[in-house]
């Protein structure tokens, strides 16, 4: 079930907070969210959802018996168990495809044909998501960072909580875990304007921002080797811009539907468009899934501890798997990879004093290496990569006026003009101060009323690939 | 609103990302009650303003309020306007869907010397191939011309009659039991909450003033038709969509429906009432399509159509000549925008072979 859609809006969350905020018992009312976002996830496919449920028993039952022992090699076993688990589910459904078809393809260079039948394994929706929110779980206890969940209802409603089940943000059971134990009792006017809040801006930015970009820059890439300078830069900065909205529009939507069933979530986006260099583009970008990386397998690795060379060597491993948990393509890998070198390269430039002092030259610099980072991200393969990329270089022209008024077309180019003074001058959702006017209520539920009524066909967040 | 200074700091030092979400300033009293109310009665007052408007104004005829006409303009009130411009009767006139839209009339002319006009449209099933005809006959009594017929398979996929069809006056008169077998999508009500028809909406008033100022421009504003009918831009379909579109159709299988046969039935009796003996022509498809949907029903499909064609010869005048794979005359497998429409240089290779083979018939 998609949050931007009629279902969604007017049937099951209705439905959802009625149940939550009618019920009093906790456990009750745990195991009635529980259930309701076990439906909301089975709406896409029902055969997915045991997996899920198998998922989160097992990391409950690994979280029980790390508390139970404290032999430390039995409980290096359990963990090592665990984790092996969830990484075989992700190895399986997100990477044996990927893996084999890259072992055909090297078969098939090597003239021995391809030896592996390719392997058709739909990939389970937001099985990257819940399947990190576990291993967190998990490795936490092991740390004895975090109390155990107190009991498996807890556990089932942490994992499956419908807000941040799909694309997150990943939230970890320490930030929760108070909270579930704390229930809001009743849905106060104050929760409700701050879920409202967020939850217009999220549709808003969504609907009426990523929506109207989408088709333009999906028929630029179409077209990725007739494209002239200014046309592959509109794809490249389309796409940068669309995924920003489309991804932060999401997480908006997530922290509201979260603030409407009285949690709190963290944020997911910080004005990433703003920063610096590269290093702080990773401190504003899903910033979830930043600081696991970092907490979870940077730090582990050694993280900038053990030297310039061994933290060189982390990030880029780091930056390696960061792009790999995004999908099984290569171009997901090599996006991985530049932003390791991105940060490779800040590294040492600021170790030897060589960043530029002025701060619009830095935020330019980065801005550029991350727009075309995102189009290797975007593009299906090395080849398009390739060919927008050389495109945005000026190797394959300037492309004639026509030519672009026909292919990109005014409304686009004023769109890309617009969104980017929003991301480079307008505050974030998180750093809008609301006050609770009438006026300010009348805008955003108009806000609310154009985006709604944008729901048209299904448009999937573009995150929920992963 | 105002906006908070400092965040950035906060996050740099964070070790945990946690940011408070910020929080209401000056929320005392009832001030966010007050909010929620605003937010909410504004976001229902936009979402009913527009169903309204969609409702009152009912652009597909599903709610039945009547006060504007319902449709929008299509093609076969274009290619009405266009016939009705014409000054005599042309010698040879194509029937069909926008799978006919580039059977160019020019390209018959050089081939047989006969003057024509194309009817096909986009949506063009039975029902306006006949309605279109007999508006044909109506304005030209004595003509007796030749028709060329580009009939699929699919054009049987859909019961009843379009609303846009039953809507023009012109085409109304030959429609009997319009009203029972108008083919009305039902009322979605997701669908007036939409800004899709608020604009079609718009563009039903937009029109209706316009008609009634006497600006009436349909065939220029939305056609790109030669005045012999002939589709002039070339079409931006998407290959890779239409395939899917198509795969999906015939691995969800359909059933011929009775309407369209019904109307093919009265056609063929009204031609041949008026001694006219129609060519039927099976289009082409691409041959990767072709292939794919053989497995997929096409095949028992495609031997339906001709059994039942058999079955009406007994009865009716009319050829048959079966061009459902290019071989049969000589097309391209890059002769296609997408799986079914053909480009000019098929449909001028299918005219081509269609005036040698059936001299007589256009």
């Amino acid at each position: 079930m998609l949050f931007n859609s009629h279902v969604f809006i007017f049937a099951f969350l209705p439905f959802v907070l009625v149940g939550w905020y009618l019920l009093r018992p906790p456990t009750v009312r745990l195991a009635f969210l529980t259930l309701c976002s076990w439906f909301f996830y089975a709406w896409w496919d029902w055969h997915f959802l045991p997996l899920m449920i198998t998922s989160t028993t097992v990391d409950y039952v690994a979280g029980r018996m790390l508390v139970a022992t404290d032999e430390p090699r039995r409980r290096k076993l359990v963990l090592v168990v665990a984790l092996a688990f969830n990484l075989a589910l992700l190895g399986y459904f997100k990477y044996a495809g990927f893996f084999l078809d890259s072992l055909n393809g090297i078969g098939s260079a090597a003239g021995v044909g391809h030896p592996f039948r390719a392997l058709n394994i739909v990939l389970p929706i937001g099985i990257s998501f819940y399947t990190f929110n576990s291993m967190s779980y998990t490795i936490d206890i092991y740390r004895r960072q975090v109390e155990p969940a107190k009991n498996a209802i807890h556990y089932a409603a942490f994992v499956s909580l419908f807000p941040h089940l799909i694309a997150g943000p990943i939230v970890r059971y320490s930030t929760i875990d108070q909270q579930l134990r704390k229930l809001a009792p009743r849905l106060s006017s104050q929760l409700a304007a701050s879920g409202l809040f967020f939850f217009a801006c999220g549709l808003s930015k969504k609907l009426l921002v990523a929506d109207t970009l989408a088709p333009h820059v999906d028929s630029l890439f179409r077209q990725h080797d007739h494209l002239g300078l200014a046309t592959a830069w509109a794809a490249g900065l389309g796409y940068s811009l669309q995924l920003y909205f489309d991804f932060s529009g999401y997480s908006d939507m997530a922290v509201g539907l979260a603030f409407l069933l009285g949690f709190r979530f963290p944020q997911n986006f910080n004005s990433p468009y703003k920063s610096l260099n590269i290093s702080e583009f990773w401190r504003r970008w899903h910033m979830s899934l930043s600081f696991w990386l970092r907490d979870y397998l940077f730090i582990p690795l050694g993280g900038s501890r053990n030297g310039r060379w061994r933290t060189l060597r982390n990030l880029s491993i780091t930056m390696f798997l960061g792009g790999l948990w995004h999908g099984a393509a290569w171009t997901f890998v090599i996006w991985g990879l530049l932003h390791g070198l991105f940060l490779v390269v800040h590294n040492l430039a600021k170790d030897h004093g060589l960043t530029p002092p002025s701060v619009i030259v830095n935020r330019v610099i980065t801005f550029v290496c991350v727009v075309g980072a995102f189009v290797v991200f975007r593009a299906p393969n090395m080849g398009v990569a390739g060919d927008v990329l050389s495109s945005m270089a000026g190797l394959n022209g300037l492309g004639s006026p026509a030519t672009i008024r026909h292919t990109v077309g005014i409304t686009f180019a004023v769109a890309i003009v617009a969104a980017l003074a929003w991301v480079n001058l307008a505050p974030n959702t998180w750093q809008v101060e609301i006050r609770p006017r009438p006026l300010y209520g009348l805008v955003l539920g108009l806000a609310m009323a154009a985006a709604i009524l944008q729901i048209a066909a299904p448009s999937p967040f573009l995150y929920f690939q992963f | 609103m105002r906006v908070q200074r400092a965040t950035r700091g906060k996050v740099e030092d964070s070790s945990r990302a946690w940011h408070d979400a910020p929080q209401f300033t000056d929320a005392v009293g009832d001030a966010p009650r007050r909010f929620v109310a605003w937010t909410l009665a504004s976001l229902a007052a936009g979402m009913l303003a527009i169903a309204s408007f969609n409702l009152l104004v009912d652009p597909y005829g599903t709610a039945g309020t009547g006060i504007f006409p319902t449709g929008l303009p299509r093609d076969v009130s274009l290619k009405a306007d266009l016939l009705d411009r014409l000054p005599s009767a042309p010698d040879t006139v194509v029937l069909g869907s926008s799978r006919a839209l580039k059977v160019d009339p020019r390209r018959i002319t050089a081939d047989t010397g006969h003057t024509a006009f194309n009817t096909g449209g986009r949506a063009g099933g039975p029902p306006e191939a006949y309605a279109l005809l007999e508006h044909l006959h109506a304005r030209f009594p004595d003509a007796r011309p030749r028709v060329v017929w580009i009939l699929d398979q699919e054009a049987f996929r859909h019961n009843g009659l379009q609303p846009d069809l039953v809507n023009d006056p012109r085409f109304r008169r030959f429609l009997p039991n319009k009203r029972r077998q108008v083919d009305k999508p039902g009322l979605d009500a997701w669908r007036l909450f939409s800004w899709s028809e608020a604009t079609d909406s718009m563009r039903v008033v937009e029109a209706d003033i316009n008609n009634k100022l006497g600006r009436t421009r349909r065939a220029k504003r939305n056609g790109g038709f030669r005045p012999d009918g002939y589709y002039v831009p070339d079409q931006n379909y998407n290959f890779n969509l239409a395939y899917s579109k198509y795969l999906n159709i015939y691995r969800h299988g359909f059933t011929p429906q009775p309407i369209p046969q019904l109307y093919l039935q009265r056609t063929l009796a009204a031609t041949t009432a008026w001694g006219v003996r129609p060519l039927i022509v099976i289009p082409p498809m691409q041959p990767r399509l072709l292939a794919a949907v053989q497995k997929l029903g096409w095949t028992a499909r495609h031997r339906w159509l001709l059994a039942m064609l058999a079955d009406l010869h007994t009865r009716y005048r009319f050829d048959v000549a079966d061009m459902s794979s290019i071989t049969d005359f000589g097309g391209s497998a890059d002769g296609f925008y997408d799986p079914v429409h053909m480009r000019p240089s098929n449909a001028d290779r299918l005219v081509d072979v269609l005036a040698s083979r059936y001299p007589g018939d256009i």
